[in-house]
């Protein structure tokens, strides 16, 4: 079985408590733990919040799409935007750096999943693809 | 979120209360830069209702023991719940900061 749903909500960072909440009720609905709810949360927030400070340079109203498909025990959340494409070293996997931009959002989502990946292909803007592998109970039912 | 400061012998402690995010973190960031402009001695950050913290938050909390140690007075944080900590352990600084179960506890470390 696989299911599909879709926000789209503009770079307003206000907006970030609204994908929290409809990503944790997803967990729950997985039969995630608070734990491990917690946790997808932050990537999706983490995830969210580099795209309106770098992608958008904190410009207010640009379109950001996250998608979320679960396939069995797989799960992938898509996050497209259509803003200025990270530098590809910033976005190399490295240490939790305070002192460079997004330099602790990034490790925290790598923390989390268990892949990250940056399509940098789009005429415009990033794909960021990111997957959690689910354990054999849970998921689509 | 809902920022408050209250006054306790040398200490100075803010209550964050609610989710820190990229939205919410500048009045958590406005209350520690207060005290910190007015060389507060002691800060205590009293975290124990703060049900959600990003790296934004995080961020935020390391600018306010910058600038504390800067003036060489003492940062503490206390009452961070599981799921807190767990950005702090992830973000390597769970040493960096003193950390205390709760203000209690925090207020009795203050030199």
């Amino acid at each position: 079985m696989s299911e599909t749903f879709q926000i789209e909500v503009s770079s307003s960072p206000r907006l970030l408590q609204v994908v929290r909440a409809a990503v944790g009720q997803y967990g729950r609905l997985l039969d995630f733990t608070e734990e491990e709810t917690h946790r997808l949360k932050t990537a999706v927030d983490e995830a969210l919040t580099n795209i309106i400070r770098h992608s958008y340079g904190g410009e207010a109203g640009q379109r950001i799409v996250v998608t979320f498909l679960l396939s069995g025990a797989r799960l992938e959340i898509l996050l497209r935007d259509f803003g200025r494409k990270p530098d590809p070293a910033r976005v190399a996997p490295r240490e939790p750096d305070l002192s460079r931009p997004g330099g602790l959002g990034l490790p925290l989502i790598r923390s989390v999943m268990d892949e990250v990946e940056f399509d940098l292909s789009p005429e415009r803007g990033t794909l960021l693809r990111l997957v959690k592998h689910l354990r054999a109970e849970r998921g689509a039912r | 979120m809902d920022v408050a400061v209250r006054h306790d012998g040398r200490a100075a402690i803010v209550e964050v209360q609610g989710e820190v995010d990229l939205y919410s973190a500048p009045k958590m960031r406005e209350a520690l830069v207060g005290l910190t402009d007015g060389r507060s001695p002691a800060v205590l950050v009293d975290l124990s209702r703060v049900e959600y913290m990003d790296s934004s938050g995080v961020a935020t909390l390391v600018e306010g023991l910058q600038r504390v140690r800067q003036y060489g007075g003492q940062f503490k944080l206390a009452g961070l719940a599981p799921a807190i900590r767990d950005v702090f352990r992830f973000a390597r600084l769970e040493k960096v900061f003193d950390i205390y179960e709760d203000t209690q506890a925090a207020l009795r470390a203050v030199r």
